[in-house]
């Protein structure tokens, strides 16, 4: 059966009664062929197309980059920041950003861990699009700390002021949150791709190409002796990137929490911040790889299928961040507390209710459309809501700063923000980043996981039954 | 000019195949050999009498490496060398010590993960005695690749080969170094 | 693949004695409580009691409904063990009669129910959600649910018993089980809100059903890892469950216990960094006077002990030490629970800032735990102790990984 005539019989299967379980991998591939069609992408020629699009996100990536470069300049009053909002676009950004990271963090090792399958075609370029938006992430912080050369002051090193950091500032448990999972992101993703890199090595026909690969692959044999040591390290990557992930957000959060500001001091922010930043990262997976998928002509390794469990999974997180939204709401009335109720009612209804309410749809009512199987699998619906959700989580975040900042707690000082030139630009210059990031990745690298698909090939693996001992 | 042998190649394409002949490999008493795979073929390690990895023993050193740098570093900072109250907060609180004891036990963890997993796998080494031979590139494709080294106290050119063609191996040859 | 009816076997009858036990004694005690003790103690046990096992029940539909919302292959062997632990759920309306009758009576462990409580500024403004009608009703509202639960979810599974290759029950379950788990997560967080966040009644927290339940779920994997152990040790289900199901068991309570213990110092660093008055008095009240003593206990019991039991790989398949994990995590959820109740209780109630602990306290714990294994008792008279109809059991009985 042709790729295409297994994409019918699914198609048409969702009239009917659907199978008990779907393949993973369509067109039942032999060992050879997945080898071949992944490693092709690399070998293939640069065509015009891809340049042109490489240009368009580098030239905003440039942009970005001069907004930037005038900012340092000029100094942060480049930006419409002032009191009583002393931070906007610059946080909100280096939020979106983080939390966009974590689906990438999530699919590789959550799902690894409850041994979910399908994550085999997705993870690389999930965890690729981790790396990316960390880097994203912290070229905002660094950015809006105003003088990002003397960013070494953030870190504790012996110095001529007799000075140290202060731990109990949640903005230096920050750095040390996003720099950690920035490095175990990297170290988690390069591990992965040794084996791939090696049957690059092995497959690629040009020397300069074999050169590289054979050295970034650091001499992987495939021995069993090794696969031995790497699928337990590999496993305890896994591992601790779950609660890293959840720390990371968390710690975020705490930059909110562990002050007193109405609309920002509340418990339930850790884990409603964890569940929005795998919403917002599993929307913007999706949006890349609709397109990756369309463009590499991946349709025989990422499905109907994996799109299909990606909703769930959105639906079920833009469930989670309404819960949230909800617990927030309620708890401020339940409190009694006048100042509580009062952020909340401004925050629906006062200057930035467009804001609110804009993330409000994108975020609970939109992805509602997924509780329908038909909507969980049209591409060019799930497009929509993707992009939605990542607006809907960019102005959550917006919201949640903005709101609590503009009305402080002395009225003669409210006022309200709005963003510069200047931050407009350095927001599309981050997405010129991670975008022309992601291409690269994508045709350099091997975009799915080969060892990982093999390994899950029907009758890869040999028969055996474990029995428990008590 | 002489040319020595360092090893057997042979190849399997079923995994069972590969599974079986590897758990008869491992009976007869060989130790220097080896089954390159393209991915991690499960229970192939135990067929073939691999011990249990000590990885985890490098991965808990620097989760208690990491965790003590944490306490340490903001003990002796904040309680030590550089008082100063800030909040009300204590020098030294358990409480706001976590995050970092937290992030640093995980980077420690890591690091030591991946190092120990580098050492362990001998990695980087850009060189391997059976890299030029052409089945051996097989491995990263779709082949399981046996080799067993000319060092084994079993190893004899001859009945090696023929041990590995009776186990079901294809196209199984010597692969020779060539001295000056 | 046929029915395992396991209600003759001894195990079964074992059981069955230790819920006769259990829920006689739990009974004679409760009755001993009020009268040495006085109602309100008597009914701070009764909700005890009756919450630890009415969390743990509704969160075992829940548990249900999880797998066959994520279509998990690998649980159908054991989803079934879940589905027997949930008979109380239909009978959960007659055990909170009382508590709603106390509360009417304006006398109840719960403050606001009180006639002095319309002096309270705080409490005015929240009247119109705390008071004793508004509280009934959405008891009443909540019952419903979770009877609705039952009959829709557990329901199915049990249809797939006898429809056989037929698996229109099991496909319902399939596409609904979501809305469920939506009730599931509303019920329950107002059930907490209501039950055990309004004893502190000025008090107030966002992550409060978030915690309750990470308390519920892990307390919950721990009953059915207990009883999957030993079903497998006494020689039953030997060809459904595998060495996989153990060590996803262990690895189940290990996240969860975990996942507390985030969501439990999220909850307390958050209060404790920013030491606004009216939140720092409930961890006030529960750090000191010798309550900060079952804090401890529930740091190292409900978060420690078991991962460090848990961390190891191979650990999590020997049935001794996952049934060691599971008890000393039921017992912390146990200390848990006390720890939320009885401080409220102590302090706006019987006027004492020392700790009230005693004999009394393990009475309703007794009783509706009795009553808990009763009901599980008669489910494996009655049905398969397997779902061995599931569509998806073949994974499940070759799942290797």
């Amino acid at each position: 059966m042709t790729v295409v005539q297994e994409q019918e019989r699914l198609q048409a299967s969702l009239l009917g009664e659907e199978p008990v379980r779907e393949g993973l991998v369509l067109g039942n591939p032999s060992v050879r062929d997945v080898t071949a069609r992944i490693a092709s992408i690399v070998e293939s020629k640069i065509t015009l197309k891809y340049l042109a699009t490489l240009a368009v996100t580098g030239g905003m990536a440039a942009w970005g980059l001069f907004a930037l470069y005038y900012t340092f300049t000029v100094g942060i009053g480049a930006w419409g920041l002032n009191n009583p909002v002393g931070w906007g676009w610059d946080i909100t950004n280096f939020v979106f950003w983080i939390g966009i990271g974590h689906a990438g963090t999530l699919i590789s090792a959550i799902l690894f861990l409850f041994h979910q399958k399908w994550r085999t075609a997705i993870n690389r370029s999930a965890e690729a699009m981790t790396i990316f938006a960390v880097i994203c992430a912290l070229t905002m912080v660094l950015s809006h700390t105003g003088r990002p050369w003397l960013f070494y002051w953030l870190l504790p090193y012996p110095n001529q002021m007799q000075m140290w950091v202060n731990f109990r500032s949640p903005l230096a448990w920050d750095v040390f949150a996003v720099n950690t999972y920035f490095t175990v992101s990297a170290l988690f993703w390069f591990v992965g791709l040794i084996p791939d890199l090696a049957t690059l090595r092995n497959y690629v026909k040009s020397d300069i190409a074999k050169k590289v690969y054979g050295v970034l692959s650091l001499g992987w044999t495939g021995s069993t002796r090794h696969w031995h040591h790497y699928e337990i390290g590999y496993m305890i990557l896994a591992g601790i990137s779950t609660p890293l992930v959840l720390s990371v957000h968390s710690v975020v959060s705490f930059d909110f929490t562990v002050g007193i500001l109405p609309g920002w001091h509340t418990t339930i922010f850790p884990p409603y911040f964890v569940a929005g930043a795998i919403f917002s990262g599993f929307a913007m997976v999706m949006t890349l790889l609709i397109i990756t998928r369309e463009v590499l002509d991946l349709k025989q390794f990422i499905t109907l299928k994996h799109f299909d469990n990606m909703n769930k999974i959105i639906l079920a997180t833009g469930m989670m961040v309404g819960y949230a939204y909800a617990m927030e709401m309620f708890i401020a009335w339940y409190s009694g507390s006048d100042w509580e109720r009062w952020v909340f009612i401004n925050r629906a209804m006062g200057d930035y209710a467009w804001a609110y309410w804009t993330m409000v749809v994108c975020n609970v009512v939109s992805p509602q459309v997924y509780w329908f199987k038909k909507a969980r699998r049209s591409i060019p619906l799930m497009f929509v809501i993707s992009i939605f959700v990542n607006i809907g989580m960019w102005f959550e975040r917006f919201t949640i700063i903005s709101t609590t900042l503009h009305h402080d707690f002395l009225p003669a000082s409210w006022g309200y923000y709005s963003p510069t030139w200047v931050e407009i630009s350095i927001l599309i210059g981050t997405f010129g980043i991670f975008l022309s990031l992601f291409l690269l990745f994508a045709k350099f690298v091997p975009v799915i996981a080969i060892a990982e698909i093999k390994s899950i090939l029907p009758g890869s693996q040999p028969k055996h039954h474990h029995t428990p001992h008590s | 000019m002489s040319t020595t042998p360092v090893g057997v190649i042979g190849e399997f394409t079923e995994v069972n195949a590969a599974v079986a002949a590897a758990e008869k490999l491992r009976d007869a008493g060989y130790r220097s050999w080896d089954i390159h795979t393209p991915y991690p073929v499960h229970g192939l390690d135990k067929a073939m009498g691999v011990k249990r990895s000590i990885l985890s023993y490098f991965s808990f050193a620097g989760l208690v490496g990491g965790l003590s740098t944490a306490v340490g570093l903001q003990y002796w900072t904040g309680a030590v060398d550089y008082k100063l109250n800030i909040g009300g907060k204590g020098f030294f609180d358990w409480q706001f010590s976590v995050p970092i004891d937290f992030e640093l036990s995980i980077l420690g963890t890591a690091l030591l993960t991946v190092a120990g997993l580098f050492h362990l796998c001998r990695l980087p080494t850009w060189y391997n005695r059976y890299q030029d031979d052409e089945s051996f590139k097989k491995a990263t494709d779709d082949t399981f690749v046996v080799t067993i080294d000319s060092e084994d106290d079993r190893f004899s050119a001859d009945g090696t080969q023929t041990m590995l063609r009776q186990l079901g191996a294809a196209n199984v040859h010597l692969v020779t170094a060539t001295a000056e | 693949m046929s029915n395992v009816n396991l209600g003759s076997t001894p195990i079964i009858g074992k059981i069955n004695t230790i819920g006769m036990v259990l829920a006689v004694v739990g009974a004679i005690g409760l009755g001993a409580t009020f009268a040495l003790n006085g109602q309100q103690r008597f009914f701070a046990d009764y909700l005890l009691g009756f919450w630890y096992f009415a969390g743990i029940s509704v969160t075992m539909m829940f548990f249900s409904a999880l797998q066959y919302l994520a279509r998990a292959g690998w649980s159908s062997a054991i989803r079934r063990i879940a589905e027997n632990f949930t008979g109380m759920v239909p009978f959960l309306a007659i055990a909170l009669i009382p508590i709603i009758l106390n509360i009417l009576s304006h006398n109840s462990i719960y403050e606001w129910s009180h006639h002095d409580a319309s002096s309270d500024v705080i409490l005015q403004k929240k009247a119109a959600y705390l008071n004793p009608m508004a509280f009934a009703i959405r008891m009443g509202v909540y019952v419903l649910f979770w009877f609705g639960m039952y009959r829709f979810v557990i329901g199915n599974s049990l249809k797939q018993d006898a429809t056989g290759t037929d698996i229109t029950p099991t496909r319902k379950n399939w596409k609904r089980a979501a809305p469920w788990v939506l009730v599931y997560a509303l019920s329950i967080t107002f059930a907490s809100f209501d039950l055990l966040m309004s004893l502190e009644p000025h008090w107030f927290s966002t992550i409060w059903g978030v915690y309750t339940f990470a308390g519920h779920f892990v307390g919950a994997i721990a009953i059915v890892t207990i009883m999957t152990v030993v079903l497998y040790n006494n020689g039953h289900l030997r060809q459904y469950i595998t060495g996989e199901h153990f060590h996803d068991l262990g690895k189940l309570m290990f996240a969860f216990s975990v996942f507390w213990a985030y969501i439990a110092f999220s909850q307390y660093f958050i209060i404790w960094y920013a030491n606004l008055p009216e939140e720092t008095i409930y961890f006030a009240n529960r750090t000191s006077h010798g309550w900060e003593y079952f804090g401890i206990a529930l740091v190292v019991m409900h978060f420690v002990v078991p991962f460090m039991v848990l961390l190891r790989q191979d650990v999590k398949r020997k049935g001794n030490v996952l049934i060691a994990a599971a008890i000393i995590i039921l017992i912390s959820h146990y200390i848990d629970l006390t720890w939320i109740i009885m401080p409220a209780v102590g302090h706006h109630i019987l006027k004492t800032d020392s700790v009230v602990f005693g004999w009394q306290e393990l009475t309703g714990w007794m009783f509706f735990g009795g009553i808990f294994l009763l009901f599980a008792v008669r489910d494996y008279k009655k049905r398969s102790a397997v779902a061995f109809n599931d569509p998806l059991i073949h994974e499940a009985t070759e799942y290797t990984t």
